[in-house]
């Protein structure tokens, strides 16, 4: 186990929560929410440039 | 088709440790030795990996990482490898016009650059360097001018909230720009600790960015995205839908998008940049190649496994779960459901 994952494992137990079931795909991906805002371009920024891809950004 | 799930879409390099400030709220000021910085040799065989992987970009981040000794040569083999350089920095260094252009000449295309403070006395208080404030404004008019793109990235401390009207009088000053706002999150000490200014809290905060922040930025015109990394359901009913139909909103949080790979100079994988000394593997360890990578990256499902689901019932339950996604993880972290998820509201 992953120094990571020990660490996320002992303090959400110790702050009481409780990760549900993992969801996966039909190939075994970890799906999950796609909260608003993330972006699906590749690359630009301390994001990834902030929902429109670099080429396209008129900003 | 799995690798292609599991291939990674960003990277970043933390190149190094050092900084030429030293801001209160930094992530990472639990790292013990601030000398440490990553040798050419690693930073070449990542950069030979990513390319396999096929990224199109590399982040460089540190510390500060324009102060590494191998920061040209590196956006050069960079470029040479048929992808695009990007840099997280202060903008100190690019203050020099000769800096900022062979930053560019050797291959920087996008830059973030982070701003500490509005005037003098706030930079003093964020980073103990007060006269260095006119340099950073003077490095981010430089990239301003030469890059193709540069976002200004705000991390709101409570500091900055109580003299908003600083904040306010430097974007309305800088409006040509664009700027990316987001909130002092918590930071993992190396002893697995959370540290946290407690007045910084999504109960806190969600509110002030509803009936203050937001609604100002609009009005002023501001040019700027904002990261609302909290539970929703501190928000009230319409006001999250509202800024992403603005395309006010964003969300770097690579724990919810499980598409990066972070390398310390060590070339420890951190989830998260927020996880210092607390890795998921090692490159060269874990993987070298990409065929290796492939198989390593499912050994750490387990944790994304945790981070990608909700931390709790009411969570797992809510109508706005997938696009809430319950905030950064750090918060969790720090303090457990019960303080973190208000009753749902009815739509």
């Amino acid at each position: 186990m992953s120094e990571a994952q020990m660490l996320l494992e002992n303090l959400y137990i110790l702050n009481g929560n409780v990760a549900t079931t993992p969801h996966t795909d039909y190939i075994g991906i970890i799906t999950g929410p796609t909260p608003v805002g993330i972006c699906d371009c590749d690359g630009g920024g301390e994001c990834c440039g902030y929902n429109t891809p670099p080429e396209t950004d008129t900003i | 088709m799995e690798e292609i799930a599991l291939a990674p879409k960003l990277a970043w390099l933390t190149v190094n440790h050092r900084c030429n400030l030293n801001c209160k709220w930094c992530y990472q000021k639990g790292v013990d030795n601030r000398k440490k910085v990553m040798s050419k040799e690693l930073a070449r065989k990542s950069i030979d990996l990513l390319t396999d992987l096929g990224l199109k970009y590399v982040i460089l981040i540190g510390g500060e990482p324009t102060l590494w000794h191998y920061y040209f040569n590196l956006m050069t083999y960079i470029k040479d490898k048929g992808m695009k350089t990007a840099v997280v920095t202060n903008g100190l260094t690019s203050a020099s016009h000769k800096f900022a252009e062979k930053q560019i000449r050797n291959g920087l295309t996008n830059a973030t650059l982070s701003i500490k403070g509005f005037s003098k006395q706030e930079y003093e208080e964020s980073t103990g360097y007060g006269g260095s404030f006119d340099v950073a404004c003077c490095g981010m008019e430089n990239l301003h001018k030469k890059l193709d793109k540069l976002i200004v990235s705000i991390t709101i401390t409570n500091p900055i909230l109580e003299k908003m009207d600083n904040m306010l009088n430097f974007i309305e000053r800088y409006k040509q720009m664009f700027f990316a706002i987001s909130f002092e999150k918590p930071t993992i000490l190396p002893n697995g600790k959370i540290v946290f200014d407690e007045r910084m809290m999504p109960e806190r905060l969600a509110p002030f960015i509803q009936k203050t922040l937001y609604p100002t930025l609009k009005k002023m015109g501001a040019n700027f995205k904002m990261e609302v990394l909290m539970p929703h359901c501190h928000f009230e009913n319409g006001f999250i839908d509202m800024m992403e139909k603005d395309k006010s909103t964003f969300c770097g949080c690579v724990l919810q998008r499980v598409n990066a790979i972070i390398l310390d100079p060590d070339g420890y994988v951190l989830p998260c940049n927020h996880f210092v000394k607390h890795p998921l593997g090692q490159f060269g360890v874990d993987f070298t190649t990409k065929e290796e990578y492939f198989k390593w990256r499912p050994t750490v499902d387990a944790f994304y496994g945790i981070t990608k689901n909700s931390p709790c019932e009411e969570c797992a339950n809510c109508s706005k779960w997938d696009r809430c996604g319950a905030g950064c993880r750090l918060f969790w972290l720090y303090k457990g459901s019960k303080e973190l998820i208000k009753p749902i509201k009815p739509l």
